[in-house]
């Protein structure tokens, strides 16, 4: 890297950004499925770049980035998990390596789940949407949702798996219907 | 494999137990299908949050579209975002930034003017999209350089925000938010529709509604919109209310008291005095409704229907010589067809089933009870009143298992597969208590009882049955039990089915959040002990009944004691007031033997009123 022109060093960050931003949303989904919380996620995630960002050389120019990326991430969750002894285990070695290939492998056609997911969520009725950015965008608990819905705790659960299992479906559907 | 997505789902929310997760790990790390469900479950679980900020972060204006932000200039933006020390702050601001160069960019592309391009969103990626990331991702990568400075999450929102931006540019296609500038160019596709100033509507309400573009707030003479999905509801200036059910293609005029339905479905209700004469034309006639409700539909190339659910409109034919015109009054439940191009009144009949909007009068316990919202129609289910789970009732009749301890207790199971059903509950049979509601609130005053429900058997279930039916699983070939009487006209209808000695409790404010506010009236269903008593017992087990519970918020509102066959048809019917806040049914013995002890509730309901408008699912 020292040797680097200064333009060249800009031109590499750009690309490096450009890679990174779209292998992003495959990564923080890995990240995500296997840290449970969004502080370590984040952690992760910036051990992640940082590693990436410092061996950038070592990338291949036309191998899948993503895969990379995400091999990468795996090993941070397992530097993490190895620093981390009293942390709750969540999926063991052997899913998170199965994981990973599904992951890459989903990464193809991510940005079209995402395109469904988004139509998808502008599909459901704004108080499913409401509780959906509640929950994931403001980050309320749900003690915090069922208070200002006046409903039970139980029944803000329910509605939020259900929300989740429809839009699931709703893109896996679109898709379908798409292909 | 519903049961593997709720495991999956509650896994990646934080809820799953250790025995789910060690479950989930096992079947991640064997099956790759299940690694690739996981895979797409946590890629959507992982961008919801962004994309409800994304979409939170839009101003709207009055007709719908995105109104610029209110933004300072873009180096502003740049250095706010530099210094942001929260999180949604950082990823808001990099939104609005990348917005802005967005717009810049559509605004530099549409002076190069290309024919046939409409919208500078549907270009090729890299014809500016990639470009402005090029132009972004040193400063990204600067915020990033920099994070010691900056909290640690501002770098990694950025970075977050950056992703989901690019996916917005990148993938969103022909399906983004409305954009006026593409916007201008399909009008200027369309001359005649000149959009005016004056408000003639708003729209009120919506459900799973798409429209070709989303309408605003306040409706503008001479805005047409398509609705594709789902139902909305229009409220015009004068009061009429048009409730629109795709699809469908309507359009505002400059009379505040008439609709323009160009195609599909609308139901028109005028109920204030300044509505009355609210006029819906078609393209086959024009209807003037007289303080009533009436549908429309037209198809094209198939005519116009008209029929009036209550009061009276006038149907004109559309000719245009006024001597061939044709014109007829319609009253409660009459239906004309206006064939196309031929000026033509037919009468035809009514048809209650023609629209999905249709009246709710009341909600279906039968349906809440197998897992629907009251407006399903569903049945065949039960629950489990040891798990508080449900199964289908072909699954309950293969269950076996354990026996119970005899003296179970007072056990209460909160329902987590609906909102609508509070809790499911066993009587203790000694204390004559019950923990009725899942927030901790008992009962008490049953009567004691010989015995505790028996979960082997298919009393450790509450039912929800298909018309006239009680599941009898054949766990017992022995005591088949002969349940005469199912079927009987007076106890038509689908079932709930609870054993004595049980309890259901409803959430009624679940359920009227769910129905919109709805009022809930009354509770109603016809009820009876159904089980015929058997010649095998000994004269000591004879006398045997039960007592049927109606209770809401711990407090008693119905109560039939000591029912056996011979009592017959019990109608239930309890008034419900605003503030309540849970519906319990129960059956207990009735203080003597433990026979004589099966109860259904025949067309269990809640009443409505008034009544609402509700969606079939």
């Amino acid at each position: 890297m020292g040797g680097a022109q200064p333009s060249n060093n800009k031109d590499q960050m750009s690309r490096m950004a450009m890679l990174w931003g779209k292998a992003l949303p495959s990564v923080s989904a890995f990240v995500h499925s296997i840290v449970r919380n969004q502080h370590d996620v984040d952690d992760v995630l910036q051990a992640t770049v940082s590693y990436i960002a410092e061996h950038f050389e070592d990338y291949e120019p036309g191998t899948p980035f993503v895969a990379w990326a995400i091999s990468v991430a795996r090993f941070r969750v397992m530097e993490y998990r190895h620093q981390n002894k009293r942390q709750p285990l969540l999926l063991g070695d052997d899913s998170m390596a199965s994981l990973s290939t599904a992951m890459i492998k989903e990464a193809e056609s991510i940005d079209d789940r995402l395109e469904a997911l988004e139509h998808c969520i502008g599909r459901l009725g704004e108080r499913h949407q409401q509780v959906l950015a509640d929950r994931y965008y403001e980050q309320q608990s749900r003690e915090q949702i069922a208070e200002a819905l006046g409903i039970k705790v139980n029944s803000v659960s329910v509605m939020l798996l259900r929300i989740r299992q429809v839009l699931h479906d709703c893109i896996n559907s679109r898709l379908e219907r798409i292909q | 494999m519903s049961s593997t997505i709720t495991l999956m789902l509650r896994y990646l929310d934080g809820d799953s137990t250790e025995q789910e997760t060690a479950e989930l790990d096992r079947l991640v790390a064997d099956s790759p299908d299940a690694a690739r469900m996981l895979a797409r479950l946590a890629i959507e679980q992982s961008q919801y949050g962004a994309i409800m900020g994304s979409l939170s972060n839009m101003v709207f204006a009055d007709d719908g579209h995105v109104q610029s932000q209110i933004h300072p200039q873009t180096e502003d933006l740049r250095f706010a975002i530099q210094h942001a020390s929260e999180r949604q702050e950082a990823e808001a601001l990099l939104q609005q930034l990348l917005k802005m160069e967005q717009m810049a960019a559509r605004v530099d592309n549409s002076q190069i003017d290309h024919p046939g391009k409409t919208s500078a969103i549907n270009q090729p990626v890299d014809s500016f999209s990639a470009n402005q990331l090029i132009r972004l991702g040193p400063y990204v990568f600067t915020v990033l350089a920099r994070s010691k400075p900056l909290k640690w999450f501002a770098a990694t929102a950025a970075l977050i925000a950056v992703a989901t931006t690019i996916y917005f540019i990148f993938g969103s296609g022909q399906e983004t938010i409305p954009d006026p500038i593409a916007d201008q160019a399909r009008t200027d596709d369309k001359p005649a529709v000149e959009p005016s100033t004056l408000i003639v509507a708003s729209l009120t309400a919506e459900r799973e509604a798409v429209w070709d573009r989303q309408p605003g707030l306040h409706l503008y003479a001479g805005q047409r919109f398509t609705l594709s999905h789902g139902f909305a509801e229009i409220t015009t200036n004068s009061g009429a209310v048009a409730l629109l059910e795709a699809p469908c293609s309507i359009e505002l005029t400059s009379d505040e008291n008439t609709l323009l339905l160009n195609d599909g479905k609308l139901i028109g209700l005028c109920q204030t005095e300044a509505s009355r004469g609210f006029v819906v034309q078609t393209p086959d006639a024009q209807i003037v409704d007289i303080g009533t409700e009436f549908g429309v539909i037209v198809q094209e190339g198939r005519g116009t229907r008209v029929q009036v659910f209550g009061g009276e409109v006038r149907v004109t034919t559309n000719q245009a010589d006024e001597k061939t015109r044709r014109a007829q009054s319609l009253t409660t439940q009459q239906a004309v067809w206006i064939p196309p191009d031929q000026g033509d009144l037919v009468r035809i009949d009514f048809d209650k089933d023609a629209f999905g909007l249709h009246i709710v009068e009341q909600l279906d316990i039968v349906d809440i009870v197998a897992g629907g919202n009251g407006l399903g129609g569903r049945s065949g289910m039960a629950i489990d009143l040891a798990t508080g789970r449900f199964h289908t009732s072909e699954q309950i009749a293969l269950l076996e298992r354990e026996a119970w301890p005899r003296d179970t207790g007072m056990t209460i199971n909160p329902i987590e597969e609906s909102a609508f059903i509070d809790s499911v509950f066993i009587i203790d049979r000694f204390s004559q208590k019950a923990k009725i509601t899942s927030d901790g609130g008992e009962f008490e005053g049953f009567p004691t009882m010989p015995q505790t429900i028996n979960s082997s058997d298919a009393n450790g279930f509450i039912q929800a049955t298909p018309a006239n039916t009680v599941i009898n699983p054949p766990s017992h070939p022995d005591y088949q039990r002969p349940f005469a009487q199912v079927g009987r006209q007076d106890l038509d209808g689908h079932y709930v089915v609870i054993h004595a000695g049980s309890g259901i409790t409803f959430d009624l404010n679940a359920l009227k959040s769910e129905h919109s506010g709805a009022g809930l009236a009354r509770f109603k269903a016809s009820a009876l002990n159904i089980e015929k008593q058997s010649i095998a017992l000994s004269p000591a087990q004879r006398p045997a009944t039960a007592d049927i519970w109606v209770i809401v918020d711990g407090k008693q509102r119905f109560l039939r004691r000591s029912t056996n066959t011979e009592t017959g048809v019990i109608e239930i019917d309890v008034n419900l007031n605003k503030d309540d806040r849970f519906l319990t049914l129960a059956v207990s013995h009735g203080g003597d033997g433990s026979f004589h002890d099966w109860v259904v509730f025949a067309r269990p309901q809640i009443e409505i009123q008034p009544p609402i408008r509700g969606l079939r699912e």
